[in-house]
């Protein structure tokens, strides 16, 4: 006779989720919790009726489809304190915000822009400086990025991560010590792929359903199913579709820490440091010394990690931490973004004028109300 | 028959202390957890024993003493940025220091000055950015300080605070638009008391090891302890001395966040919020519309506090936030801080010139 199992409970599940930074799969989730596949499959399903849990989001780099992506931050003035978020609507090309604190107050953003014309994202943040709405802003481009899954061998569901600070921080003096560079590889030179409007409207659909089939793909987009599998499997080998990740927002203890800093030399071990930790974590690269590291975690973790980096954060040339919560996303969702691509023109469309006007406009209406 | 008795674990009586930010009394403490005062007074024994828990620290405003409070957060320059922390030391009117993150980014003390002197901190301020060691700096000086205790009602011990942020929000929305009061009882005069260096040196005792008896205390102060009793009944008639908290190590998951915030008017209505914030909790105040509060929690309630600021932060004329970690001070420190009151003098004496060439020695030496 089997002993029998515990019932799996929904906080140890959502629990699990959080701690891997939702980059994990409900195999490997079955696997660290010790139950089959489909109960999990079952069980996530439930959680995300339940409002605990967002869906899986595919992970892509857009850059070879003329799209670059920055996280903007906004420093709101004194002034403006009061301002509603839905300001940041005004700009069709800011598809996801956050409220921010750290370094910098008040909100930030992920950023759209042009490939050829990054300078947009520098007029919008000049136009709002001069209104009033910021005082200071930040901003970070990411010429290509890495997306490392938690250390599923370190979790137990029990306990949470089988890590302590004291040991990352032993780990991190032992990798300065000996030098250890850096020793994975950013993209700093993407090969530019042929891609048309098609690719992309399919990267749309995958961002707003990413289990819909390839049947309905072909009925929304005028290709074949075959055509759509073909398609897929070419942005999936030129790198562009980069995997799956639960969107975790939703989940109550879920905490995002974005560490920007700047290294001594490219590849220096500090940057090192941050793979010794258990966390998903995101690794964004705007040139080969300016970097951001995202850690997804449950935010009962933040105290170890302070703690932690405290013992090397000299080792940066400079550094700040920002921490994001309560997500919103554009008007129309990802699918109204990737639509900013214009089918005839053949080109991504963010008239920056007319959506600085649209602020302008907002802000008056905003001043009668 | 009664229903069998849940073990207390550590980890459960661990977490009720940090969730009341140290301040859980043994019988409010067996209350919430169901179990004798005995037990629980027997068990934070043992939690001291094993070093889960520190000594009770008292909680103390010294201006009647002559002794200002103050807080610095400074951010060092690229160039120092490899400093050790322990710098600080050069400046014995600081007997605390922690690595801080937040607007500013490196390390926070917190120490004091003569009442008479306030302008002794700026010159420390000036020598350390005049040498490049820092490159920005923020003060906040205690004028009197406001502890709020949490709300036990909202805490479960098996599954942490049984409230969501969104009630919090609710509350304190509701709170503000009806113009209801901080109640904050702050005093903004403290006036004089008549002290002479015995008071100090009892102070000196108790913070630096807690709660000992008067018999011990007279005997190194040098005085009975009926004396010793009086003076002490004095000192928190006189709200200098105003209770303990326990001291809690910074594991597994304690935190300690400030919010420091600027109000526009000297109305603090907004600061009502807090009132509705079931965590411990203790307000500061530099002057009527600059005020940091203080919380610690474990760090698994900070996105949720985060989270419901987003809309309250509205309310406030400016804030930020800054986090404090890894603390450094010896039990000695604190003696000795209160001891830079001299007999002799009857004055504080805290010679900065003499901090500073300490400073220029500890540079040429690193």
């Amino acid at each position: 006779m089997t002993k029998k199992r515990p019932r799996l409970q929904d906080s140890v599940l959502l629990d699990a989720i959080t701690r891997f930074g939702g980059k994990v799969t409900a195999t490997e989730l079955g696997e660290t919790l010790g139950y089959p596949d489909r109960t999990i499959r079952y069980r996530i399903q439930r959680l995300r009726e339940k409002g605990y849990l967002g869906r899986v989001w595919p992970q892509t780099f857009d850059t070879k489809l003329g799209l670059g992506d920055a996280a903007v931050i906004f420093d709101l003035s004194d002034k403006h304190r009061n301002i509603s978020r839905e300001f940041i609507n005004c700009f069709p090309n800011l598809y996801a915000h956050y409220a921010t604190y750290g370094k910098y107050n008040g909100f930030s953003a992920g950023a759209g822009y042009p490939i050829e014309n990054p300078q947009i994202v520098d007029r919008m943040l000049r136009a709002m400086k001069q209104i009033g709405i910021i005082k200071d802003s930040y901003v970070h481009r990411a010429l290509d990025f890495l997306s490392i899954a938690g250390d599923l061998s370190k979790y137990n569901p029990e306990t949470g991560w089988n890590w302590d600070w004291r040991e990352w921080a032993k780990q991190c003096e032992q990798t300065l010590k000996v030098g250890e560079r850096f020793p994975l590889e950013f993209d700093q030179s993407p090969s530019p792929f042929d891609y048309d409007h098609k690719d992309i409207e399919i990267i749309a659909e995958l961002k707003m359903n990413t289990e819909i089939t390839h049947k309905e793909l072909s009925e929304i987009i005028d290709l074949s199913e075959t055509q759509i599998g073909v398609r897929i499997r070419r942005l999936q080998e030129a790198n562009i579709l980069r995997g799956y990740t639960w969107l975790t927002e939703q989940t109550p203890a879920n905490i995002a820490l974005y560490t920007y800093f700047e290294l001594e030399e490219p590849d220096h071990p500090a940057f090192t440091c941050f793979l010794h930790l258990p966390f998903r974590k995101d690794l964004f690269m705007e040139s080969t010394d300016k970097y951001c590291v995202r850690l997804t975690m449950n935010s009962s973790d933040v105290a170890g990690y302070y703690r932690g980096l405290d013992t090397f954060r000299h080792h940066f040339r400079s550094y700040f931490i920002q921490t994001c919560v309560n997500i919103g996303v554009v008007p129309g969702g990802m699918r109204g973004f990737y639509h900013l691509h214009n089918e005839s023109t053949d080109r991504w469309e963010m008239p920056m004028d007319e959506y600085i006007q649209d602020l302008e406009r907002f802000l008056e209406k905003s001043k009668r109300t | 028959m009664t229903k069998e008795k849940r073990k207390l674990t550590d980890e459960m009586l661990l977490r009720a202390v940090t969730e009341l930010g140290g301040t859980g009394k043994a019988p409010e403490l067996g209350e919430i957890l169901g179990f004798p005062e005995r037990t629980i007074r027997y068990r934070l024994q043992r939690l001291q024993e094993k070093g889960h828990l520190y000594q009770k620290w008292p909680q103390t405003l010294d201006v009647k003493l002559g002794l200002c409070e103050t807080g610095l957060f400074l951010e060092p320059s690229e160039e120092y940025r490899h400093l050790p922390r322990d710098f600080l030391l050069c400046f014995k009117n600081f007997y605390i220091n922690y690595a801080t993150y937040g607007r500013y980014n490196g390390h926070f003390i917190a120490g004091g000055y003569p009442r008479e002197e306030p302008q002794l901190i700026d010159k420390m301020i000036q020598a350390l950015k005049k040498r490049n060691i820092i490159k920005d700096c923020f003060r906040f000086d205690t004028l009197d300080f406001v502890p709020l205790s949490a709300d036990l009602s909202k805490y479960n011990p098996t599954t942490g605070w049984t409230w969501d942020w969104r009630d919090w929000l609710e509350e304190s929305e509701r709170a503000i638009k009806d113009g209801e009061p901080s109640g904050l009882d702050v005093i903004w005069d403290h006036g004089n008391m008549d002290y002479d260096h015995k008071d100090i040196a009892i102070m000196a005792e108790i913070k630096a090891y807690g709660h000992i008896s008067p018999k011990v205390i007279g005997k190194r102060v040098g005085l009975s302890d009926n004396q010793v009793r009086a003076r002490i009944r004095r000192l928190m008639d006189e709200k200098v001395l105003r209770g303990f908290v326990w001291l809690i190590p910074p594991t597994p998951a304690s935190i300690v966040l400030y919010t420091f915030i600027e109000l526009d008017t000297s109305d603090d209505t907004a600061l009502t919020c807090y009132r509705y914030l079931p965590f411990r909790k203790e307000i500061f105040v530099d002057k009527p519309n600059k005020y940091c509060i203080r919380i610690t929690m474990n760090s698994s309630d900070l996105v949720g506090y985060f989270k419901a600021f987003e809309t309250l932060r509205t309310y406030f004329d400016s804030y930020f936030f800054q986090t404090i970690v890894n603390e450094s001070v010896t039990p000695a420190q604190i003696h000795a801080h209160y001891h830079l009151h001299k007999e002799s003098s009857g004055r504080w004496e805290m010679p900065m010139d003499e901090y500073i060439q300490n400073l220029e020695k500890y540079l040429k030496e690193h």
